[in-house]
């Protein structure tokens, strides 16, 4: 190499340290006016810049805040979750979302959301992570507030339900000896609506209580394959109009909440049958690997158009659309299925072909015994 | 006849549990307000005691406690009863014979009822 080609290589390289010094520059600039709290992390799994609106926000210096300084300033109930998300991130080099409670310059702890997403350079060599955090603080005091709405409420409509029901079956012990069948017809379709109405409660209840983390779950170890009959039997029994086919036959066992399973795949049977012709089949297939269990829920009715199905596990989420909107729902049910398969280590997934059929799949992973070895 | 005592703040629930238990041949007395259930008890001497998780200024609980930490009356069998989510998590501790969520089946509770009174279901 030359003395004009080491002059150039040595220009070259200095204009490039001057575009990273402009781009640093612009991005510090575009950071500290931006009202968000955002920071960035390095490959060394250490803060190194926090915006105006972070220091603001804690009130403390950037070199306090810097390295591991920031996790001072976060809840100690918080701190742990918040490190393992940070820290398996950080080795998975994916970004992640985080919600976690963090000190104010007033001493006050405000619920911030963190969203975080890896950096990587052209080659795609891991730099470390960009984050940004909102204040969600008056949300979750709202969604505590909702929370507590949702117990008092059900609470008060649980006790008149109870009444009712109490007054329906005396009045349908009266009934039972009576020669005139129809009023005992009459007592059953009352008490199967004050059920339904139960049913309703204990759903929003549901939903109120996973938004918690307080949905509780009685395990055991049971096979799969009678529990699935059981509930298709049930089902098939008060709904005489339709044909349940129930293909397959499987032997695994697994360990899980027989109530709440049976929750999540009656309310896939349910929507079977809303969604399906007035005198419609459907098919309940069983199947079993070595790991899971599956089971295939499919009705040959209205069908799904495939830009919304994934977004029908949503919470409130309902398909927008003439023939859709006619269908009663709270749009809970698919969201609540959803969250007891995932608490059962299982995965739940729709596919549909519009106007000819729907297939809703869960699968949940086979009980192995522990061998203990000696 | 067995007698039962039914403790709950809903009087629409005392009133219907009333007719229920009387029908079903029981001796029923009932109070809306928890710091009767106690010269209740000395009176009536029920066989059994039904009794509501939350009432109006009472935690059932607690009076469920100091009923099964009396001599006098801990041999009293008690069910809790309660429309609270999450209630049934929170009466064991409390020393309650058995738990039934509002709404019941009616057959369950008198199942309940029953067995707690040692009464065969025929």
């Amino acid at each position: 190499m030359n003395k004009t080609e080491i002059k150039e290589k040595k220009t070259g390289a200095i204009k490039r340290s001057h575009r990273v010094f402009r781009v640093e520059e612009q991005f510090r600039l575009m950071a500290d006016a931006a009202p968000m709290l955002l920071w960035v992390s390095g490959i060394d799994n250490h803060s190194s810049f926090f915006n105006k609106a972070w220091l603001r926000f804690t009130g403390r210096t950037l070199s306090e805040e810097s390295g591991e300084g920031w996790a001072d300033g976060v809840h100690p109930d918080d701190i742990e979750n918040c490190t393992k998300i940070y820290n398996n991130s950080f080795l998975k080099q994916k970004g992640f979302k985080m919600e976690y409670r963090l000190r104010r310059h007033d001493g006050q702890y405000r619920w911030i959301l963190d969203s975080a997403t890896p950096r990587f350079t052209k080659n795609k060599k891991f730099l470390g992570f960009i984050g940004s955090g909102v204040d969600i603080h008056e949300l979750k005091e709202i969604e505590y507030k909702k929370d507590q709405f949702i117990n008092a409420a059900s609470h008060e409509l649980r006790t008149p339900v109870t009444s009712l029901s109490v007054y329906l079956h005396l009045l349908k012990e009266y009934f039972e000896n009576s020669p005139d069948k129809k009023y005992r017809s009459f007592v059953s379709g009352a008490m199967g609506q004050v059920n339904k109405i139960a049913e309703l409660i204990d759903q929003i209840l549901d939903l109120s209580r996973i938004q918690s983390g307080s949905l509780n779950f009685k395990y055991s170890i049971f096979s799969f394959g009678d529990f699935v009959k059981s509930i298709v039997k049930k089902i098939q029994a008060v709904n005489p109009s339709h044909t349940i086919r129930l293909k397959g036959n499987i032997h695994s066992m697994i360990k899980g909440d027989p109530t709440r399973l049976s929750q999540a795949l009656e309310n896939l049977l349910g929507n079977a049958l809303k969604y399906s012709k007035e005198d419609g089949k459907i098919v309940v297939a069983l199947s079993e690997d070595t790991k899971f269990v599956k089971v295939n829920v499919i009705d040959f009715g209205l069908g799904i158009n495939k830009e919304y199905l994934t977004q029908v596990f949503e919470r409130f989420y309902r398909i927008q659309g003439t023939k859709e909107e006619t269908f009663p729902g709270l749009g809970i049910g698919l969201y609540v299925s959803q969250e007891i398969i995932k608490k059962h280590g299982g995965k739940i997934s729709a596919e549909s072909i519009r106007d000819k059929e729907t297939k809703f799949t869960f699968q949940i992973p086979v009980y192995k015994k522990q061998v203990k070895h000696i | 006849m067995s007698k039962i005592l039914v403790v709950d703040d809903d009087v629409d629930i005392l009133s219907v549990m009333e007719i229920l238990l009387s029908m079903k041949g029981f001796d029923v007395q009932v109070t809306s307000k928890g710091e009767n259930t106690f010269p209740k008890v000395e009176i009536f001497k029920p066989d059994l005691i039904l009794l509501d998780v939350l009432i109006s200024g009472h935690d059932g609980r607690t009076i469920c406690k100091q009923l099964k930490s009396n001599k006098e009356t801990s041999h009293i069998p008690v069910i809790m009863f309660s429309a609270h989510p999450g209630a049934a998590a929170t009466i064991s501790d409390y020393g309650a014979d058995d738990f039934i969520a509002k709404p019941f089946d009616v057959n369950n509770l008198l199942k309940k009822v029953n067995a707690q009174l040692g009464i065969s279901a025929n």
